[in-house]
């Protein structure tokens, strides 16, 4: 952890709300990249990564400087988004997230992005097809470098179990994506020429 | 062909031992379904290292900080009905102790004499709390001791309405020291 963190922390703790808007600002990203890879849905999301930082405001005088803030922040966001989908019973399909498929929307886009959605649409539905904890675990892998130790303390399991949740998600992630890799390219095909005869 | 342990070793790739990997090493040039799935698991982890993390829309810290009094306040008021519900929780339950361990009896006609009795003993606090001000006031003139039961009347009247006015408005406005 760098000194000025450090400083920063230590105003947070004495309830100084600017320091803690500065803690917000720096780790906004990764509590939200997190929150979105687990729920699926920008709006969830925001309200996740809202209520993970009101969550660590509150619990600030209960964090370790020992620790690395960022892990107990991530950890707490884990846990938050593993209850949120425990708890929903219909998954959320969010509208705005289809519209560069519209069908009615035919003008034309660029190949980046159509192929970066298209990209998107394949992580998610990778993501989706694992377990909670093996979702949290692979994100925290793939976007946050994490080690197993790290992994494990944020989740709070064993690093045997995280070793173990990473090994299933890995081989489900990579039969998701051999699945999918012939549909990302005639997607693309199809853009380009118009019909898949091409 | 045998494909464990080299599926699981492929996959932790990294804490292999040198021997390991020679074995490895070794059964993949031999085996074309492992080297199927050392090519998916690599282009699978390159697709995903690859993904640019999501950012929030812009303006995430200060909705946080917007929100922030507002959370500040449903916290307390959560906690004050919490505190609330546990004190009332605390005096039904010793309310009802008392009024069962008075009036626990095996028979009907046993529990309506102790109602009675229970009763009687109200009465008799009532009795004896009236003697006491019979006899206050003989002994505290007239014109002093009609202000003063006033004055207490009124004192607890106040008092009463202090604490129904400050209930309510811990209730619905939350414990808080801002204007």
């Amino acid at each position: 952890m760098s000194f000025s963190e450090t400083e920063i922390l230590q105003k947070a703790l004495q309830k100084d709300d600017g320091a803690f808007a500065e803690l917000v600002e720096k780790y906004q990203s990764p509590v939200y990249n997190l929150c979105f890879r687990m729920l699926g849905s920008e709006v969830e999301a925001e309200d996740a990564a809202q209520e993970t930082f009101w969550r660590a405001y509150q619990a600030l005088n209960r964090y370790d400087p020992n620790r690395s803030f960022i892990t107990w922040l991530l950890s707490i966001a884990a846990h938050h988004c593993i209850d949120q989908q425990r708890k929903r019973k219909v998954p959320v399909i969010e509208m705005d997230e289809f519209e560069d498929f519209d069908i009615a929307d035919r003008s034309p886009q660029p190949e980046s992005i159509l192929v970066r959605s298209q990209e998107e649409d394949v992580i998610a539905e990778g993501l989706a097809s694992l377990s909670e904890l093996d979702r949290a675990a692979i994100i925290l892998r793939y976007w946050q470098d994490f080690s197993e130790e790290e992994i494990a303390a944020t989740l709070s399991l064993t690093v045997s179990a995280v070793k173990s949740r990473l090994h299933r998600a890995r081989l489900q992630l990579a039969k998701v994506l051999k699945d999918q890799s012939g549909r990302l390219f005639v997607e693309v095909e199809k853009e380009n020429y118009g019909t898949p005869a091409f | 062909m045998e494909h464990q342990p080299f599926r699981m070793w492929l996959v932790d790739r990294s804490n292999l031992n040198e021997d390991e990997e020679e074995i490895l090493r070794n059964h993949l040039a031999a085996c074309t379904e492992c080297t199927a799935l050392e090519k998916d698991l690599a282009v699978a982890d390159q697709f995903f290292l690859n993904s640019p993390p999501r950012i929030p829309r812009e303006g995430f810290t200060r909705r946080f900080l917007v929100s922030l009094p507002e959370r500040k306040q449903q916290e307390q008021m959560r906690q004050v009905k919490i505190w609330m519900i546990g004190i009332f929780l605390a005096l039904a339950v010793n309310f009802t102790l008392i009024v069962a361990a008075s009036i626990y009896t095996h028979t009907t006609t046993a529990w309506l004499v102790n109602l009675v009795v229970i009763y009687g003993s109200f009465l008799a606090f009532l009795d004896q709390s009236s003697l006491v001000l019979h006899t206050v006031s003989l002994v505290i003139p007239q014109q002093v001791w009609i202000p003063l039961v006033i004055a207490g009347v009124a004192w607890g009247i106040a008092g009463a309405g202090l604490w129904v006015w400050t209930m309510r408005r811990i209730l619905f406005s939350g414990a808080t020291n801002e204007a």
